[in-house]
């Protein structure tokens, strides 16, 4: 198999976004998946069982790339054909979780690009990752995004 | 309550929750609050011009529903690793029936930690995701 050209972009990080974590976003995000916790809701609940604020649904990374500052925080533009992609499945990674207030340096990029066998053949598989960094510069958590192209 | 560490056992269910039926606001919350905007998830015209029956449901929406048995079970900030694959699309009018087993139990870096199978059906053998999830509970 020929070489795959989006290959020079693995490992490339995009500029980085900051991304400052408020209450709203967590409670409208909470409150689309149906979650009830007042730990997602309510600031003294939370603060009573030891959080410095709300606390973060464990998949709202996938939503912090909105809060980016206009033009940051883009992923690499991989070469494919937009028809014949899948959502294969999301992977999130915590390092400790996050909290309204926070303020998290997220960064992009293409981790890996692999293969597996598909019902009409092989499929390239492409993770994106973000990851989201403290101001100390430690890591707080990694989204794990896996696409796959068809032939 | 949150689930005590002692008290598990692999092999032990996780409770299960239940999204009564997908609808089209569902989707459109879950538009705005993630930042998808891809119109197969809201625009039924563009939807079934290429050919779709109708709109269908975000993965991530449904993998955000799976929280809730995670959420109940160990509490909102249990989570360590939690990955999913998307084996089937969720169609509005469809019940998402979201379940979780415990498969393991351990120890690592002072923690205490447990994994679990997690998975949602939205017909009886129709399994739109499977994942897996590393939890730690008190």
């Amino acid at each position: 198999m020929a070489e795959n050209p989006n290959q020079a972009l693995v490992g490339r990080e995009g500029p980085p976004a900051t991304i400052h974590v408020d209450r709203s976003r967590i409670r409208q995000f909470a409150r689309s998946v149906g979650l009830t916790d007042p730990a997602y809701f309510d600031e003294v609940e939370a603060k009573r069982r030891g959080y410095p604020s709300l606390i973060a649904p464990p998949t709202l990374p996938i939503a912090l790339g909105q809060d980016a500052e206009p033009g940051a925080g883009s992923l690499p533009q991989v070469k494919w054909d937009v028809r014949k992609l899948l959502h294969e499945g999301t992977e999130i990674v915590y390092d400790r979780p996050i909290f309204a207030g926070d303020v998290l340096t997220m960064k992009g990029q293409l981790k890996s690009i692999g293969t597996r066998e598909g019902k009409s053949g092989v499929r390239t598989i492409y993770t994106m990752e973000n990851a989201f960094y403290d101001p100390q510069g430690k890591r707080v958590c990694a989204l794990l995004i896996r696409t796959s192209e068809g032939q | 309550m949150a689930t005590h560490w002692q008290d598990v056992k692999v092999g032990d269910p996780l409770p299960t929750w239940e999204h009564e039926s997908v609808t089209r606001t569902d989707l459109v919350k879950y538009a705005g609050a993630s930042g998808d905007y891809n119109p197969m998830h809201h625009d039924e015209t563009l939807a079934t011009k290429v050919g779709l029956p109708s709109v269908f449901a975000h993965g991530m929406f449904s993998m955000g529903l799976l929280l809730n048995v995670v959420v109940a079970w160990a509490g909102p900030g249990s989570v360590k690793r939690f990955d999913v694959q998307f084996r089937a699309i969720t169609w509005p009018g469809e019940k998402v029936t979201c379940t979780g087993k415990v498969t393991g139990k351990r120890e690592e870096g002072g923690e205490k930690l447990v994994d679990v199978e997690l998975q949602c059906e939205t017909k009886p053998g129709t399994k739109s995701i499977v994942g897996s999830a590393t939890l730690a509970l008190a």
